[in-house]
């Protein structure tokens, strides 16, 4: 039996109902189909491969940062055959040319938060990274430098707990300064602290007495030196004479080789008209002839008195 | 016999040593001396050009002074100069001077012309001059000839060489040995080039 | 002694619905259900549920999106966790709240009318004359409320999914598209194909539990007139019951 008539059915039910059930279902559709585009079902994408050593941190989905835009993404983390891990992501083919042959990948993990996986890319001009390629990954992990910080901290307190207890050097130490400052405080004072004993420390104060009648004694000839050198008379009058004297000679000198300077000049200019000259010998010659003629009734003297003989007046040289 | 030697340093000091003592020398009296020494040394090489204008030079600078005395000694040793080498004449540059020399200049004038006497050094030109004086006074022996050829050629002094030799070349062609003669005259083509 | 008795009828109740479901469950896998009439029950069952209130819900969880994205939102960027607030938004409100509150709504709107009506058809004897009449009830009464049910539930919130993510992409970005990128990969980051998957289902089950819950309690009253009250209070009791199961269910699904 059929109930009708609660409420009237308006004519286009079926209209509106199918209205609804196509726009729901459109919703649905497109919906989906936005989730699908979200998730670059859509996209050509290549594959990139990390290998860690520890993939702690690492999430399904996370994102592979390049300078800080988000350009991968992990699909799926394994462990591979030699025990390390494999993360492998997918990069949209777009985005796949900021990654070269040459890019660096990092993951991080700070002390708080989960891990981030970075690429760098140092050359851009480097040839492209290609499809599924396998990179290992520079693991930073802040959690596990903190053990390490408090095995280093922990050691260094140790250390610190040693040098300053009972049997530390600190306490040696101590004992060494109170030791000191008491013999410093003691009859010699700083004196006796220095050299330990009080028979050294007597000895040096006898000594710097004997220094001091010493140079109380030499004072007297200091001013005895100082007389004889500095006063009237003294050394250095003389001296400063001696040196006067010096300067004079030195002056005259300085004229005398200003003079020979001269001459050399006059001798060169000299000698520049003498070249021609001394090639002249054929006039000297004739000169020395002319004059002989002159001489020559002396000679006849010299003839009548004196007989020539050749081997007493020639004399060979 | 030196005088030369002696008038020359003589010459020399009162330039020089008259300044010397506390002064400075004075400038005429260094060129002066410096350029009787230069004409001296040339004059006897044969360097006839250059030691003229030396002895110019020298005789410029000691007219400066107004002082006769010291000009008319440079004339002398120019004289001397020119008697070792056998040019005797008479001095005309002394002559002109005659007013103003001294006992000493007028003496060894005399000497130079073979009149009077004079004890001079060992030096060379001394003892060369010496030999002139005595052929001038004819009083030369054919010793004093050789020994003035060897003290020209010792010193290398071609014009007193050149003319003694030329005395012993006369010599000899006059005795008539024309071998020696010859000897002789290649020396002197030897000397003269 | 009394107390004791309600609670063995209360785990009875529970067990009369679910047999009550599993036997719905068969009946609607059986074509025979799927007549020109049935077709019209449920497209009229559709059209109360849904078309009337579709406007009105979609613009109260449009509203209601918006003030808790601005409280999620400006929360988030005070701590500095401004990146993880629309992730937040999305898990919080679209995937858990909207489908609830659309179960809900729903539930409150026909869920009780639905307990009454099958109570009367009890109490007038309808059901023992269809009995008699060798025509399946299920089949012909309750399998369409359910699958209108299931169907109206899922259109609401669907709808108001997509319009609630729209006002989310508005209150975070503004008007402007450079946020789309961004927007895109949280979305991809949440609605993987198991959070859409679960999503479906969580919608479907709130759906049907919408109907099957009511349906059983109303057959759970007798022939006298006053077991119709006592049938819509445990009806609404344990249908609000069971949708928060189901929604515990599907959070430890998800995130445990």
């Amino acid at each position: 039996m059929e109930r009708d008539g609660f409420s009237p059915i308006p004519k286009n039910l079926q209209f509106r109902v199918g209205l609804l059930l196509g726009l729901a279902i459109m919703v649905a559709g497109g919906f989906i189909l936005y989730a699908l585009y979200a998730r670059g079902t859509f996209e050509a994408t290549q594959r990139l491969t990390l290998v860690s050593d520890n993939a702690e941190g690492v999430s399904l989905g996370m994102d592979l940062t390049f300078s800080g835009f988000p350009i991968g993404r992990v699909v799926r983390i394994s462990l591979a055959d030699d025990g390390r891990a494999r993360i492998e992501l997918e990069v949209p083919r777009k985005d796949a040319r900021w990654l070269r042959v040459t890019s660096i990948f990092t993951l991080e993990r700070g002390i708080v938060g989960g891990a981030r996986i970075r690429a760098f890319s140092g050359n851009l001009q480097d040839p492209p990274l290609p499809e599924g390629a396998e990179r290992p990954v520079l693991r930073g992990d802040t959690q596990e430098e903190i053990p390490r910080m408090v095995a280093t901290l922990r050691s260094t307190l140790e250390n610190i707990e040693q040098l300053t207890g009972p049997g530390g050097s600190l306490q040696a130490s101590l004992a060494n300064l109170r030791a000191a400052t008491e013999r410093v405080s003691g009859r010699h004072g700083a004196l006796g602290a220095v050299l330990g004993n009080d028979e050294d420390a007597k000895k040096v104060v006898a000594a710097i007495e004997r220094a001091n009648a010493l140079l109380a004694s030499m004072s007297g000839v200091v001013a005895k030196t100082d007389q004889r050198v500095l006063g009237p008379g003294g050394v250095v009058e003389g001296t400063q004479r001696a040196v006067d004297q010096a300067n004079a000679i030195l002056g005259e000198l300085r004229e005398s080789l200003k003079r020979v300077d001269k001459i050399l000049a006059d001798a060169q200019s000299v000698a520049g008209n003498a070249k021609a000259a001394t090639q002249d010998l054929g006039a000297l010659r004739a000169e020395v002839d002319a004059s002989l003629r002159k001489v020559n009734g002396l000679i006849d003297e010299v003839n009548r008195k004196w007989p020539f003989q050749r081997d007493s007046e020639i004399r060979l040289p | 016999m030196a005088l030369p030697a002696r008038f020359r340093d003589s010459l020399a000091l009162i330039l020089l040593a008259a300044g010397c003592g506390g002064t400075q020398p004075l400038e005429w009296q260094a060129n002066a001396a410096s350029a009787m020494q230069s004409f001296q040394r040339h004059y006897l090489s044969g360097e006839t050009a250059t030691a003229e204008a030396e002895f110019k030079s020298a005789r410029t600078e000691l007219a400066r002074t107004g002082r006769a005395d010291l000009v008319a000694r440079a004339e002398l040793v120019r004289c001397a100069v020119r008697t070792a080498s056998l040019e005797f004449d008479d001095c005309p540059g002394f002559e002109a001077l005659r007013y103003g020399a001294r006992a000493e200049e007028l003496a060894y004038a005399d000497y130079l012309a073979g009149k009077g006497s004079h004890r001079g050094g060992d030096d060379p030109l001394s003892r060369l001059v010496a030999q002139a004086v005595s052929l001038r006074s004819g009083a030369i022996t054919p010793g004093g000839i050789s020994a003035a050829v060897d003290i020209a050629s010792d010193q290398g002094w071609r014009r007193p060489l050149l003319a003694w030799l030329g005395v012993q070349e006369k010599r000899a062609a006059d005795a008539g040995d024309s071998e020696t003669a010859a000897r002789i005259r290649r020396r002197i083509d030897l000397i003269s080039g | 002694m009394s107390a004791l008795g309600d609670t063995f009828a209360w785990f009875r109740a529970w067990g009369r619905a679910a047999l009550f479901a599993s036997a719905a469950a068969a009946a609607a896998l059986s074509l025979s259900a799927y007549t020109a009439r049935t077709r019209a029950l449920a497209m009229r069952e559709i059209y109360f549920n849904a078309w009337h209130v579709l406007p009105g819900f979609t613009l109260f969880m449009a509203l209601l999106g918006f003030v808790v994205i601005r409280v999620t939102i400006g929360l988030a960027r005070d701590y500095g966790l401004a990146q993880f607030a629309l992730e937040l938004v999305f898990r919080a409100v679209v995937l858990e709240l909207i489908p609830l509150m659309a179960a809900f709504y729903v539930a409150l709107r026909s869920g009780s009318a639905m307990v009454t009506e099958v109570a009367m058809m009890r109490v007038s004897g309808e059901l023992d004359e269809l009995f008699a009449a060798h025509i399946d009830p299920y089949e012909r009464e309750f399998v369409p409320r359910i699958a209108a049910a299931a169907i109206s539930v899922f259109a609401l919130t669907i709808v108001s999914c997509t319009v609630v993510m729209c006002v989310a992409y508005l209150v975070t970005y503004g008007a402007n598209p450079s946020g789309l990128d961004e927007f895109a990969r949280t979305v991809a980051r949440v609605f993987g194909p198991r959070a859409i998957a679960g999503f479906m289902l969580k919608s479907f089950l709130f759906g049907a539990a919408v109907a099957v819950i009511p349906i059983a309690a109303g057959l759970d009253a007798t022939r006298e007139r006053e077991s119709v009250s006592d049938a819509v209070m445990g009806g609404m009791v344990r249908l609000f019951v069971t949708l928060a199961l189901i929604e515990l269910l599907s959070l430890v699904a998800k995130y445990v």
